[in-house]
């Protein structure tokens, strides 16, 4: 297992994060705690990669047994607040399907992941629009009538051309 | 055609415990929303308690337990944890919770409210046990003790009302005392 992830696991980093607050709070701790800090910028740099976090979620999730607390879940809810602010669509998958796990031996880290929703959703993000745009006014008369007055000629209304065409220098002879 | 990408949480889904909770409700008959959590705890949750208990030299009421949180301590008879801070913000409005003026001294079962600076959001509710003279200090009205259920893992520990951990969690926080009695000198 990749040293940083398993440092989640380490009754030191359950002793460093204290006690369990309510999750809007728990969260502020550990966006300040160094581990979890270290696991966002190794992600984003692809030191670790999304093999490696899949292959940690399945080995400690595997350690489940119905009517008792995951051993780790602080450990995945630290890590969904480190994978909070990645716009990767594995960050999403595991953030959204923790979050509606709603299931009480991972308490811990549910109500971190449905926190961590909160503030995905919160993130400015660019995102498609569509806008109605009125058709143009009907054609009808032009509202500028331009006059260029040479001599008597007149000039069309809306041309800009000469009315008295200069020799080209370039026209055939 | 691409396949579906399997759940990474399909099997935990199967076999997990739905998460349960009572029916509660304020005095004005809002839900109050709650989870009864499980009775066991992890190795690792029960060190941390004992550890702390070592380090802030509280006194242990009962060991640690994943049933209830502080809320659920003081609000739901150790049965349920309330994980809502939202929903400590309606109870005591709704259940007439008011804040103790200055002048006026806590009793034992009045509330004691830690909140964040700046955003005033709740971190922890805990309940005044007892006003505790000082050894040697005579006339003094005493320090409150509070007992406190300090996490849905931890135990219920007794301590002074500013010993509490949250200074060491890089929180800066704030405490009020909140009671439902009528304020002193009046009965209403």
């Amino acid at each position: 297992m990749i040293p940083l992830l398993s440092e989640l696991t380490s009754q030191e980093f359950e002793d460093a994060v204290g006690p369990l607050l309510p999750p809007a709070v728990l969260r502020m701790v550990l966006l300040k705690n160094l581990l979890v800090n270290k696991i966002a910028d190794a992600f984003q740099t692809g030191t670790v990669t999304k093999q490696n976090l899949r292959d940690f979620i399945r080995s400690e999730v595997a350690e489940l047994r119905r009517g008792e607390p995951l051993s780790h879940d602080l450990a995945l809810a630290a890590l969904a607040v480190a994978l909070e602010g990645s716009p990767s669509s594995f960050a999403s998958e595991f953030i959204s399907g923790l979050a509606t796990l709603d299931i009480v031996e991972m308490q811990q880290s549910v109500f971190m992941a449905k926190e961590c929703m909160k503030n995905r959703r919160a993130a400015p993000r660019t995102e498609g629009r569509s806008f109605q745009i009125s058709p143009p006014p009907p054609l009808g008369d032009p509202l500028v009538e331009t006059r260029v007055n040479y001599g008597d000629k007149r000039q069309p209304a809306g041309t800009f051309g000469y009315a008295h065409q200069p020799a080209c220098a370039h026209a055939s002879p | 055609m691409k396949e579906p990408m399997p759940d990474m949480f399909d099997n935990v889904r199967l076999f997990g415990t739905p998460m349960q909770g009572l029916a509660l409700e304020t005095r004005a008959k809002n839900v109050v929303r709650n989870v009864v959590g499980l009775e066991k705890v992890t190795w690792g949750q029960k060190k941390k308690f004992e550890d702390m208990c070592a380090k802030f030299h509280w006194e242990v009421r009962r060991p640690p337990t994943g049933a209830y949180n502080c809320a659920g301590h003081v609000w739901a008879s150790r049965r349920a944890g309330l994980h809502e801070t939202a929903d400590y913000e309606m109870i005591l409005t709704d259940d007439g919770y008011r804040e103790l003026d200055q002048n006026e001294t806590p009793r034992p079962g009045d509330l004691v409210l830690y909140r964040l600076v700046g955003s005033g959001e709740p971190i922890h509710v805990g309940e005044v046990i007892q006003m505790r003279a000082l050894a040697g200090v005579v006339g003094a009205r005493g320090i409150p003790w509070v007992l406190s259920k300090f996490d849905s893992t931890s135990g219920e520990a007794m301590h002074t009302v500013e010993n509490v951990p949250y200074a060491s969690q890089g929180l800066q926080y704030q405490y009020e005392y909140r009671t439902d009695r009528p304020r002193e000198g009046t009965t209403t």
